[in-house]
């Protein structure tokens, strides 16, 4: 395993970051949650924030968090779907096909939410007023965030973005087979 | 990447946060009046960040134009491959050759409709596939070294330029004396082309001792030559070896589960056990594969003979040579006339 700093992976794959941060914002629109500000990237730690109230309801807090999740792993594959064909099963990508296939993976790899996401939702939890199957649901999800975040020490951010771009495509032609 | 919330806000003004209003909604974490709530939650997107947007969707879009026959190309391939992996190459040929349709340059493609076509004993069709990816760059793996495999078999069914010299001084191959075959092969001991027609020439003289004599030979070259395996099919039959005829017929079958001409020649075997039945099916099956194949009719056309089914026999061979008596099907329908005139054993 070599090591590359985790700044140089981000500004390669800012738009990974920008998608993210617009996941949080959108997701913040849809519950109605006011936003203060919004950095879509930055070329430090952290790569991009969105600044908001906190939600009325728990089960929002933790929607808000994992919302990138959800976008960045759709929206990467619909990105990478039409390209990843001629790149990954054909050999005969164009010059188009590899540049999607960059931006689906930088948006799927960026799907998983960050430590800061997942204290949101801790914060969240740990309130008296929280109902309990929010609790239920939100602590495995806080759990899941924080073994993403251990598992990108072993590259397991790019390894699901090019999950997410190569084999969803793949996974459709199998099963239609 | 982080998410801040402004709970933790250590003084919370009477006022809007924003624009000092005093009129702020109640019973929310942050002071903000209703304008300035409304002005927050629907924060704007920076038009970098549209244009970002639509950059990507315009790239998406052109894409997107090209998925139908990417998805086309890539489901005809895996169909394909799955019946290659099940032996089936008559519907692995038809995926195959949809698949270079579709992109005629793909040299996965022609490398399995190559495959294909060696197994489907149709070799005009792996010299069309193969010249197709010629002058292309191939990844080197499984693949290539089963394809690089067949094409050094692809030899055993054409004549080499010594061998032409000597065809071409006879009408037919069968005008060919045995003295000058047995000349040529002692020579040339790994020219299975010249031994195939050497044998075929026997077995058309029915000199079957001999012709199995020389498939044996052919066999230990190469064991799946669908040429040898054939005769033998085809002679033990004659011989009167149904049980062997069947064998050799198993072991084209197990090569490609879908040749026609391997399972009507077990179904003719299995005639002449009088398993009427189990030839009929197998028969069915091939008709299901390939209902324009000429050897199948005719041997459909025999089984209703065994059957003792004149009408349908005659409406089938009938029919059959109607449609499909040409040139190369004629031996095919002499023969079956030929069985019902009892000029021929089955």
């Amino acid at each position: 395993m070599f090591f590359i700093p985790g700044i140089a992976i981000t500004l390669l794959t800012f738009p990974g970051v920008i998608v993210h941060e617009l996941a949080h914002q959108l997701f913040c629109r849809w519950f109605k949650v006011p936003v203060f500000k919004v950095v879509y990237f930055q070329p430090k730690n952290p790569a991009g924030y969105v600044l908001h109230e906190v939600p009325q309801h728990k089960w929002q807090t933790i929607m808000i968090s994992v919302g990138p999740f959800f976008i960045n792993t759709i929206l990467g594959a619909l990105i990478a779907m039409p390209a990843a064909l001629p790149v990954f099963r054909f050999n005969n990508g164009n010059f188009g096909d590899y540049l999607l296939i960059y931006l689906g993976v930088s948006i799927a790899m960026h799907a998983f939410p960050s430590t800061g996401d997942a204290q949101s939702i801790i914060k969240a939890l740990k309130e008296q007023s929280t109902p309990w199957w929010v609790r239920i649901i939100g602590w495995p999800v806080v759990g899941l965030i924080y073994v993403g975040s251990l598992g990108s020490f072993f590259w397991l951010d790019l390894i699901y973005g090019m999950a997410i771009a190569a084999g969803i495509p793949n996974l459709i032609l199998w099963l239609m087979r | 990447m982080h998410e801040l919330n402004t709970n933790d806000a250590v003084a919370q003004p009477n006022v809007c946060l924003k624009c000092g209003n005093p009129d702020i909604v109640k019973d929310v974490p942050n002071p903000l009046c209703a304008e300035c709530r409304t002005a927050a939650i629907k924060f704007p997107i920076p038009l970098w960040v549209k244009l970002f947007g639509a950059g990507i969707l315009l790239l998406v879009i052109f894409s997107l134009i090209n998925l139908p026959q990417s998805l086309a190309l890539g489901l005809n391939l895996e169909r394909g491959i799955a019946a290659e992996q099940q032996h089936k190459f008559v519907t692995a040929q038809r995926y195959f050759a949809q698949a270079v349709k579709l992109d005629s340059d793909n040299t996965e493609a022609n490398e399995h409709l190559m495959i294909a076509s060696y197994y489907n004993y149709n070799m005009t069709g792996f010299l069309q596939s193969a010249k197709r990816i010629a002058d292309k760059t191939l990844d080197e793996g499984e693949l290539l070294d089963r394809v690089n495999a067949l094409a050094n078999k692809f030899s055993y069914y054409f004549p080499s330029d010594s061998f032409s010299v000597i065809e071409q001084q006879y009408a037919s191959a069968d005008d060919v004396p045995d003295s000058v075959y047995i000349s040529y092969i002692k020579k040339n001991d790994d020219n299975l082309y010249a031994e195939t027609m050497f044998a075929s020439s026997l077995s058309d003289r029915k000199d079957y001792h001999r012709c199995d004599s020389i498939c044996h030979i052919i066999l230990n070259t190469d064991g799946e030559n669908f040429a040898a395996l054939n005769l033998l099919g085809s002679d033990k039959r004659f011989e009167n070896q149904p049980d062997s005829a069947i064998w050799y017929c198993d072991q084209m079958i197990y090569m490609n589960n879908e040749l026609s001409v391997a399972r009507c020649l077990k179904a003719r075997a299995l005639l002449r056990m009088k398993r009427y039945d189990e030839a009929m099916q197998l028969v069915m099956d091939c008709k299901k594969t390939d209902s324009t194949d000429a050897y199948t009719l005719a041997t459909l056309a025999l089984v209703y003979h065994c059957e003792h089914d004149a009408a349908k026999r005659d409406a089938v061979l009938n029919n059959a040579e109607r449609k499909y008596n040409d040139s190369a099907n004629a031996e095919i329908f002499r023969y079956v006339h030929d069985v019902i005139n009892n000029k021929e054993p089955l």
